[in-house]
């Protein structure tokens, strides 16, 4: 049994974003991140908000090598050797362009909520949330632009 | 010498339709392949959260008892009817809203209920019976996008949990095939659960799970997930079945404009021989008065 790779699929509600063999990947769970490596016991749990990597098997014709992709909520299956992220957003990291994500973080940092909102603690939420998905879309452009991509 | 210039007109707008139509049956062919590949990107998603929902419910058992899941029997009825921004699509229309007074004459309370409608076709008609619509929800468009779907369907589910509604109702079409698309009344919440996978290899080998956060936790965050998929797949299927009411609806239009256009031109033909022949008749009736 032991092979040193994992068959892997991510999807969205709305495209499949990948379908592969993998040899690790390091999933943002809700409550941190975790690292899954063939032969991972089953488990069910809940997305964060995160950056997930993933290592390609080498296999014949590919070299493998490194992806990572940002993550917003969803949920991550590990059975029988496969894992399957069902993400309720994910985008890989070359598609964030940093012009775009400092005006979204911009943005999300000139948004306050007034006191007299009736659902003040929701809003509340809501905008760090979308602080937090910024701040990380900032830093994964540029961790993508420092590997020279 | 009148009616010949009147077929020549009518042929002429024959023709006009004809194109119309066949432009229109176009975009709706191209429409509907866009609208379908992503209607078949989505599956994928909703296939493993249902999955989930079934293992999760395997695992929790008897035991499996969620707000979500059960009949709370306050509040009204809520009945979401999708239907499309234009017209010239054929039946599709009509037959989803036929559904819906069907699902209103049959079933309890939906008829004093709330009625919310997606896309203009719908609201007419209900304005037309006498029906009144609650909310009218113009976002969606051609494309619905995962965020809205998800809003509204957060929205149900915060009015189930609170008690105002008491069921959620989608009449949609459901796209089975380019040739089946069957209207549709589905029950959204109370939520029931897909069954969980019956596969005997699956049994055998019983997988324990390891759940992060514990069952109930993550049952509390799949089910609104699995919710808002189902909700998604429904919009989904409701426009890929508009594209192809659409499609069918204009191919047969230009069908028809084409046969007319025949059956005119041998009108045509036939009148312009007609003149002929009489304007002949005149001449040689005039010579022959002239000996």
């Amino acid at each position: 049994m032991p092979s040193n790779s994992f068959h892997c699929r991510i999807v969205t509600p709305t495209e499949k974003l990948l379908d592969g063999e993998l040899t690790y990947a390091s999933v943002p769970g809700w409550d941190g991140l975790f690292g899954v490596l063939p032969g991972r016991a089953p488990l069910l749990a809940r997305l964060g908000l995160g950056e997930l990597k993933i290592t390609h098997a080498a296999e014949d014709g590919s070299k493998g090598g490194d992806r990572s992709f940002l993550v917003d909520g969803g949920f991550v299956k590990m059975a029988e050797n496969s894992l399957t992220i069902l993400a309720e957003r994910a985008i890989p990291a070359e598609q964030i362009s940093l012009t775009d994500a400092k005006a979204e973080l911009a943005e999300a940092e000139a948004r306050s909520v007034p006191d007299d909102a009736p659902d003040k603690t929701a809003q509340q939420t809501a905008v760090r949330r979308d602080r937090e998905r910024a701040q990380l879309k900032v830093r994964m452009a540029n961790g993508v632009q420092a590997a020279g991509i | 010498m009148g009616k010949t210039r009147e077929i020549q007109k009518r042929i002429k707008a024959v023709g006009n339709i004809k194109r119309i139509t066949r432009t229109m049956q176009m975009i709706a062919t191209a429409k509907f392949s866009q609208a379908l590949q992503r209607a078949t990107a989505g599956k994928p998603y909703s296939k493993a959260l249902f999955e989930l929902v079934g293992e999760l419910a395997a695992t929790a058992g008897d035991e499996l008892n969620h707000p979500l899941l059960q009949h709370s029997g306050e509040g009204k009825a809520l009945t979401l009817v999708l239907t499309s921004d234009r017209g010239l699509c054929g039946p599709f229309n009509g037959s989803v809203l036929r559904a819906s007074m069907h699902h209103f004459r049959n079933t309890e309370g939906a008829r004093e209920g709330y009625v919310e409608v997606v896309g203009k076709k719908g609201v007419g008609f209900y304005k037309f019976n006498g029906i009144e619509v609650t909310r009218h929800h113009t976002q969606f468009g051609d494309k619905p996008a995962y965020d809205e779907v998800d809003r509204l369907a957060q929205d149900f589910i915060d009015r189930f949990i609170a008690g105002e509604i008491s069921r959620v109702n989608v009449v949609y079409t459901r796209f089975i095939s380019a040739g089946k698309q069957v209207p549709e009344v589905m029950q959204l919440l109370p939520f029931e659960t897909p069954e969980a996978p019956e596969d005997e290899s699956k049994d055998a080998i019983n997988q324990i799970y390891e759940f992060s956060p514990d069952g109930p936790g993550l049952l509390d965050e799949i089910l609104p997930a699995a919710i808002k998929a189902v909700l998604f797949q429904t919009f989904n299927d409701a426009i890929v079945s508009e594209h192809v009411a659409r499609m069918v609806a204009m191919k047969s239009a230009t069908d028809n404009a084409g046969k007319m256009g025949k059956q005119l031109s041998r009108t045509y033909n036939r009148a312009r021989q007609a003149q002929i022949t009489t304007e002949l008749t005149e001449i040689i009736s005039g010579a022959a008065a002239l000996e």
